[in-house]
């Protein structure tokens, strides 16, 4: 591992501050989706920068389909990065699921974790008994025969939707970066999501967390951001962003940014 | 060469596709035209690498093909691939010998080929699970294996996983039949490896499995044990026995386990499992050390147990995935390699032409050649695309090209540019790179594309323009022109002069003005030289803004080249000006019609008419811009202000002024409200003029830095930047690198050049950090409420002088709109909360929720309802309202490098409430008496106060003495004055609400 892992996912540090900040981009995107919110913070903090390895950036043949089956193998990604550069204590900034990989991070490593900001983060996408997380068993599997079926037209589709906002630049930044994962590994990587189940697991996580969440978001909905509040181990916050879309750092960056700004400093 | 082994009759891949074949279509058929297309595409590139064999020229996909599957093989190990003998193939290169059937498969591997069986009818991974099997075994093995470790499900078939990555964990794909499901990983299978680390381990050795699904990780952990499963679990764990132990039982035997756990240490273990942490923490508390007792290791447990079966990747999705780019072709591009002039549909035209340019220099044995082939298989296609482009204008080459060769060249060429043109047009980070590179590839084309659109706009320009127009053109173009300049000589070293035209072009296409930018329109040749001798400049690196500008402005206006020197530069300069006095001289249509902006005193009234008693400021910005005149030429054209102080409408007025006056229209004008992060729902609902540019939280996915510029570029404008101590570091660079520079960056590096705009800054704060909030706090009205005042109907209502009794009477309509505000204690709460902050909230939700909240606390009203309750938990917004130390230490910075600063002194507010106030009474005296009591409401105060600020006392007047007076007329027909009246003046809102909210004095008052 060590080096080898921050060759194979793109490890970028940037910036000049002292405290550490990881950027973690969510599924469908690379570490490009930070391009706008990066210049915000580049003067506060060292900032890290990576890409998960489904990511259309890194090279499939990392994809190893028998190690990433569940979330813990990209959980033991983040803590390897860390480790390799040496990192004792970070602010970790994740989206979709890389929030829900920072939160069992910190429940492997909570030493390793000031603070865990979410962003459209939920810990399961199934609805249950007394969970509603937004997805019926029956659409997933539809969304995945829909995925099977003709790649290019699902993310045509889809891409607008999770944008949700009428920003073309971010649909189409989120459709370029979507459309570069293998499909395979996508619609894999979309099974391993939507299989987790974190709401278990929530009360182990001690750090502190803030949980920013849009007021509109096909993914997640704003029932998830207060079940994420009330059931986290730790000290946390809701915020809302008054935008649409499950990707406001690609259609609102200068209100994230700010919110961003805000969570940290607390 | 695979012509060659599909050719063999016998050969493994002929037989793999026979067998995989689908039968609409004969063999025959099949195979030739496979045949063919395959030739095409393997053949297309003869390598440019040094082989070692020269002779025969080996395509590099080919070579990229065999260095695959010679890698794969050494993965492999040799007693497991038994077929190896059977076929030992030499490539044409003899010193590379590599195994044929993973030679196929690497073949097949290649995305293009992948495309080309898919086009013949076969389906690429299909006839690598064909090939992969050896006939016997076709129709056997079909099946999954369950968690063995030489059995593992394997990963979908792609050679990269098809031998494990790492020789430690090879598979095998041996005789015993290729198992080959594409069934994906087994998650269960995850959890129990995981359990069985942690068993394996000296402290902490039993698992607490955590999470929803944690029973059935359980499950699968006990099957695996149970059926003595090899590979998941380390051997040591192999011999397990289970005993389970269910959650009443449990109860009893805590103590006894952990005991037992003490006296077998390594003989035994303990698993648990919970659904949530909620359980496990009842599960602590009831003992409270049971964590340490029994030596718990938590492991969460997150992925859920039914995924298992079904649907994994499939083979149909492989085949839809052609990473080179072949998600947007057509498909009829494959289909007729050999016809040049079908040109796909799906390019643009541009790249049409270019590919068909680039076909008859082909044809014509001209052909500079690519051969970025080998990167082919791990970058994604856009990537690959560029490489391409790349070295094709790096590494020319010169191939002998045969008619064989010929036709695939021509594919090739067709397919690269598809590939150019969808990168250049689907792609955003890619096509500034790839524009340049077209640019340099063909110069000509551009070239004369823009000569001939030229010649067009040259005749239809023989009508004279008014000096007017033409220097709104000019300065229009001078921007654009200049912003060119600036990200070609950022983003490009050293390109071909020529480069500059089709930037150039795109960027006045983009620009999308209505008239014609004026360099076009100029004849031809005349642009040739200043173009070439501007590019030329900018090869030189750094040059002077002056330079760039100069020859750009020869360019709009007529002018010889500027190697003539200082001279025509002047006289530029002359006319320009002479065209400014004239241009905003016919658009200021009152009495000036000799109007000259460049005249102090002109100025100075002009602008007073439109701003209106601030004398002092005005006079301040007048004498900085006549000063920068006078010395104009010497100067960068850019002027920054800072105006300090409260009155942001006066601030606000004067930047309209200023753009009107100056720039001859609103549109000129940039507006952004730096504080707009703090309070999301901030608008002006007071001074939004039509027309004019202005940055809100609305415009997203763009930041301000990228607004700005963009506007900037267009034409220079006036940048009117309120409250810039809200500003972000980002924008804080950016303002101090243009106020230094001149030049404006966005977030993406262009820079854009400020001259001859003007930059308004404003603070709210006074000259010693006295800030508008403190230095209010005496004050009755403060601004910020004027600001936000809307313009409800007035309502009259009247009542008897009985003290209390008007106030109870009316008592269910006061509660329900405003708290009863004529209280003078409520009065002062309001003030408070008023001045606290921007962050205070108003309307008519917030005003009856702001009695229970925290003066300070951050409401946004357009949560959804749940969202209240979350916003209950927002902590006190403290450090919005202070400014923290950075930003005040760069403000100071930033403030001297400004040119001048203008103080706005505080409306006197509270002295016109009190003139507004008295003319009223004036106004009930004539009209009723002296006997009667007036009551105003301080909202209906408020809203006159404000219409005073955005209109002049003048029409406030006329409304107390047309209006009011009516209003008052009216009220004494209804009620017979024989007793003492109040009067009482209050705004109704939310009742009429048919009027629009702008209008701050209603053409009647009602009464009731």
């Amino acid at each position: 591992m060590g080096q080898s892992v921050l060759r194979d996912l793109n490890v970028r540090v940037v910036g000049s501050g002292e405290k550490i900040l990881v950027l973690a981009h969510g599924f469908g995107t690379d570490q490009s989706a930070w391009q706008r919110i990066l210049p915000f913070f580049l003067s506060d903090y060292r900032i890290v920068l990576y890409d998960l390895v489904c990511a259309g950036s890194v090279n499939p043949d990392f994809f190893d389909f028998r190690r990433y089956t569940s979330l813990d193998a990209h959980v033991d990604d983040l803590i390897h990065i860390l480790d390799a550069l040496g990192v004792n204590q970070c602010a970790h900034v994740g989206h979709s699921v890389s929030a829900m990989i920072g939160i069992l991070a910190a429940i492997k490593r909570p030493e390793l974790f000031t603070k865990l900001i979410l962003i459209g983060a939920s810990p399961r996408f199934l609805n249950d008994k007394d969970y509603h997380g937004g997805f019926e068993y029956g659409e997933i599997e539809k969304l995945f025969s829909a995925m099977e079926a003709n790649y290019e037209a699902w993310v045509n589709g889809f891409a607008p939707l999770a944008v949700g906002a009428d920003v073309p630049a971010a649909v189409q930044e989120f459709s370029r970066t979507l459309f570069n994962m293998r499909p395979d590994i996508s619609l894999f990587v979309s099974r391993t999501v939507f299989n987790s189940d974190l709401r278990g697991v929530l009360g182990l996580v001690k750090v502190p967390c803030s949980i920013i969440q849009t007021a509109k978001d096909v993914s997640v909905p704003t029932s998830v951001a207060t079940y994420l509040k009330n059931h986290l181990g730790g000290r946390s916050t809701v915020h809302m962003l008054n935008v649409e879309g499950h990707l406001p750092h690609l259609s609102a960056p200068n209100l994230l940014a700010q919110e961003l700004r805000r969570a940290l400093s607390r | 060469m695979v012509s060659s082994l599909l050719s063999i009759p016998n050969s493994s891949l002929r037989e793999a596709c026979t067998r995989t074949r689908n039968n609409a279509y004969s063999t025959r058929v099949q195979l030739k035209a496979l045949d063919l297309s395959l030739s095409v595409s393997l053949d297309r590139l003869p390598s440019s690498r040094a082989n070692k064999v020269d002779e025969p020229p080996v395509s590099n996909s080919l070579m990229a093909a065999i260095k695959r599957s010679q890698a794969n093989q050494r993965r492999q190990p040799e007693n497991f691939s038994f077929y190896q003998q059977q076929y030992s193939s030499c490539s044409s290169v003899p010193v590379v010998k590599v195994e044929l059937r993973n030679l196929i498969i690497s073949i097949l591997d290649d995305p293009l080929v992948s495309r080309v069986f898919g086009e013949a009818g076969f389906r690429s991974c299909d006839i690598k699970i064909a090939t992969l099997r050896p006939v016997n075994n076709f129709h056997g093995h079909h099946l999954f294996g369950y968690s063995s470790r030489y059995k593992r499900p394997q990963p979908p078939l792609f050679l990269c996983n098809f031998n494990a990555s790492d020789s430690t964990n090879e598979i095998s794909m041996s005789s015993k039949g290729f198992s080959f499901p594409f069934m994906g990983g087994y998650p269960g299978e995850e959890n129990s490896r995981r359990i069985g680390e942690i068993m394996v381990r000296d402290k902490k050795k039993n698992p607490l499995l955590l999470g929803v699904s944690a029973s059935d990780a359980l499950r699968c952990f006990l099957e695996t044990v149970q059926k003595k499963v090899e590979g998941v679990l380390p051997g040591r764990l192999v011999q397990l026995n289970a005993i389970c132990v269910e959650d009443e039982v449990l109860r009893y035997v805590v103590g006894e386990v952990g005991r037992l756990l003490q006296i077998h240490a390594g003989k035994l273990w303990l698993i648990g499992a919970a659904t949530t942490y909620e359980i496990y923490y009842k599960f602590l508390n009831k003992y409270p050390s049971i964590e340490k007792d029994w030596d718990l290791e938590i492991l969460p447990i997150t992925s859920l147990g039914f995924s298992t079966e079904g649907s994994f990747p499939r083979s149909s999705l492989m085949e839809s995935f052609v990473p080179l780019g072949g998600f947007f072709s057509t498909p009829s591009d494959m289909k007729s390699p050999l016809s040049s002039s079908y040109l796909n549909v799906v390019r643009c035209h541009l790249c049409n032409e270019k590919c068909e340019q680039e076909v008859t220099a082909l044809s014509n044995g001209v052909f500079t050649d690519l051969s970025a082939e080998k990167n082919q298989s791990s970058f994604p296609s856009w990537m690959q695309m560029t490489e391409h482009s790349a070295l094709n204008g790096v590494a020319p080459l010169k191939v002998k090209d045969d008619g064989m060769l010929l036709s695939a060249k021509i594919a090739g060429v067709q397919r690269k540019w598809d590939g150019i043109c969808q990168s250049h047009h689907y792609n955003q980070p890619i096509p500034k790179i790839n524009s340049h590179q077209l640019g340099f590839q063909f110069p000509c084309v551009p070239a004369t594309q823009v000569a001939e659109e030229r010649k067009e706009n040259a005749s239809n320009d023989s009508s004279n323009h008014t000096y007017a127009s033409s220097t709104e053109c000019g300065s229009k173009n001078r921007v654009s022109f200049s912003s060119t300049d600036l990200v070609q000589s950022s983003s490009l070293k050293a390109y071909s002069p020529l480069d500059v035209l089709p930037k150039a072009k795109n960027l006045n296409i983009l620009s999308g003005s209505g008239e014609k930018p004026s360099a076009l329109e100029d004849e031809s040749s005349g642009l040739k030289r200043p173009l070439k001798s501007s590019s030329a400049s900018i090869n030189n690196g750094h040059t002077s803004p002056t330079s760039i500008t100069s020859v750009t402005r020869d360019l709009s206006l007529h002018m010889p080249p500027p190697s003539t020197g200082r001279e025509p530069e002047k006289l530029v300069d002359q006319c320009l000006v002479d065209c400014i006095q004239e241009f905003s001289g016919s658009l200021s249509t009152d009495n000036h019609s000799d109007f000259n902006p460049k005249d102090p005193k002109m100025l100075y009234k002009a602008l007073i008419e439109r701003v209106g008693q601030r004398e002092e400021a005005v006079q301040l910005v007048v004498e900085t811009i006549a000063q920068r005149q006078t010395k104009n030429s010497s100067c960068r054209g850019d002027l920054w202000f800072n105006f300090q102080g409260p009155d942001r409408l006066g601030k606000k007025r004067l930047a309209v002024a200023l753009c009107e006056i100056l720039y001859g229209s609103i549109e000129s004008l940039i507006c952004v409200d730096l504080s707009f992060q703090d309070a999301t729902t901030h608008t002006d609902t007071l001074f939004n003029l039509h027309g004019m540019n202005t940055y809100d939280v609305k415009i997203r996915g763009k930041t301000v830095i990228d607004y700005v510029a963009e506007n900037l570029s267009k034409k220079p404008s006036v940048v009117f930047l309120e409250n810039i101590e809200k500003a972000d570091p980002v924008i804080q660079n950016r303002l101090s690198h243009a106020v230094n520079t001149g030049r404006f960056s966005d977030l993406q590096g262009r820079e854009v050049n400020v001259r001859n705009s003007i930059f308004l800054t404003t603070t709210t704060f006074m000259e010693g950090g006295q800030s508008l909030s403190s230095g209010q706090e005496t004050t009755k009205y403060s601004e910020g409420n004027i600001l936000r005042a809307k313009g409800w109907p007035i309502q009259m209502l009247i009542g008897i002088d009985l003290n209390n009794d008007l106030t109870c009477q009316n008592a269910s309509h006061l509660d329900g709109t405003d708290k009863g505000f004529s209280n003078p204690i409520f009065m002062s709460k309001r003030k408070l909360i008023g001045t606290d902050g921007r962050t205070s909230p108003w309307g008519d939700l917030e005003m009856t929720k702001r009695a229970h909240k925290a003066s300070n606390s951050f409401l946004d009203l357009n949560l959804p309802a749940e969202g209240s309750e979350i916003s209950d938990t927002f902590p006190a917004e403290s450090d919005c309202c202070s400014i923290s130390e950075n930003s005040r230490s760069w403000l100071e910075d930033f403030i001297q490098q400004i040119d001048k600063m203008v103080v706005f002194k505080p409306y006197d507010f509270d002295g016109l409430a009190d003139k507004i106030l008295k003319d009223m009474k004036e106004c009930l005296f004539k009209v009723v008496g002296t006997d009667c009591l007036l009551e105003t409401e301080p909202e209906v105060i408020e809203q006159l106060l404000a219409a005073t600020y955005l209109k002049g006392c003048g029409k406030v007047e006329d409304w107390i003495q047309n209006v009011l007076k009516q209003g008052f007329i009216d009220a004494r027909k209804k009620f017979s004055h024989n007793a003492c009246f109040l009067v009482k003046l209050v705004s109704c809102k939310g009742i009429a609400q048919e009027e629009t909210p702008q209008v701050l004095l209603p053409a009647r008052i009602i009464t009731n």
